[in-house]
């Protein structure tokens, strides 16, 4: 890897090991239930995972959006499990992409999947074109990736009368 | 954005384009309820800013709206009788 072209980070672009997962581009594995697995569990949404049709047409749904681009997404891959999910939305010929959604099954946790995945998806759209990435979130995990504070939105109300 | 099965194409006519010449100069949006709070991207102009508050609170005078840092656009919004909640979104960038 050509260190002296890593520009795009300030702290270090190094994939870090991820012994007996493998990280891949969606595109590679794209199977809608374990799509729905990991984000169902990712997302602390219990371990009672439904497979119904109903619930792998809505995944098949959400990913079926005319800008979301399956080499943008990297999963972890444990045996055939999905155990991490982390998607990057970019579209060639712009430069800026955003990090969403971020999940990684609980038990998976703390062994820099989401960061090996991330960091592959950047490789990808820098490779396309972008130019910066962002990502909506205080978490102190992207700090320690190299994300630097840029910005926050802030939310108003109308006074009560 | 992940296409949500939840979408109502009817809901679009909520989502505000203020555009000159053609270009798409701000916009005024929902993330998954035309009923819940609202985003405004805009570019830095300030006739632009006030357009869209005035239009905001035309059409959704009972709606939150969401702003990235710009104290010039928290005066507008001040103006029009909105205050700052304590509900911030922090932004953090990866740059080349």
């Amino acid at each position: 890897m050509d260190r002296s072209s890593k520009k795009f980070s300030r702290i270090d672009f190094d994939i870090p090991d991820t012994n007996g997962y493998e990280i891949i581009p969606l595109s590679e594995d794209y199977r809608l239930d374990q799509i729905h697995y990991v984000l169902h569990r990712g997302f602390n949404h219990g371990d009672d995972v439904d497979y119904s049709d109903k619930v792998l047409e809505e995944r098949r749904h959400m990913t079926s959006s005319p800008h979301y681009n399956k080499d943008y997404t990297y999963v972890a891959r444990y045996h055939v499990r999905f155990v991490s999910f982390d998607n990057l939305w970019y579209k060639k010929g712009t430069k800026s992409a955003l990090v969403e959604p971020v999940a990684t099954v609980p038990e998976h946790r703390r062994k820099y999947l989401a960061r090996a995945c991330i960091y592959k998806a950047i490789e990808a759209v820098r490779a396309d074109g972008a130019k910066e990435v962002f990502v909506g979130s205080n978490r102190d995990v992207y700090i320690n990736m190299g994300f630097q504070p840029f910005d926050q939105a802030t939310r108003y109300t109308r006074k009560k009368k | 954005m992940f296409d949500r099965s939840s979408f109502e194409a009817s809901e679009l006519d909520h989502i505000m384009l203020f555009q000159k010449n053609g270009d798409i100069k701000g916009i005024l949006l929902f993330e998954d309820d035309p009923k819940d709070m609202y985003f405004a991207i805009y570019e830095d102009l300030e006739d632009l800013k006030k357009q869209m508050i005035q239009t905001f609170v035309k059409n959704h005078p009972d709606k939150d709206l969401i702003i990235p840092e710009d104290q010039q656009m928290a005066e507008i919004l001040k103006k029009h009788g909105f205050e700052k909640t304590d509900w911030i979104d922090p932004v953090k960038s990866f740059l080349e």
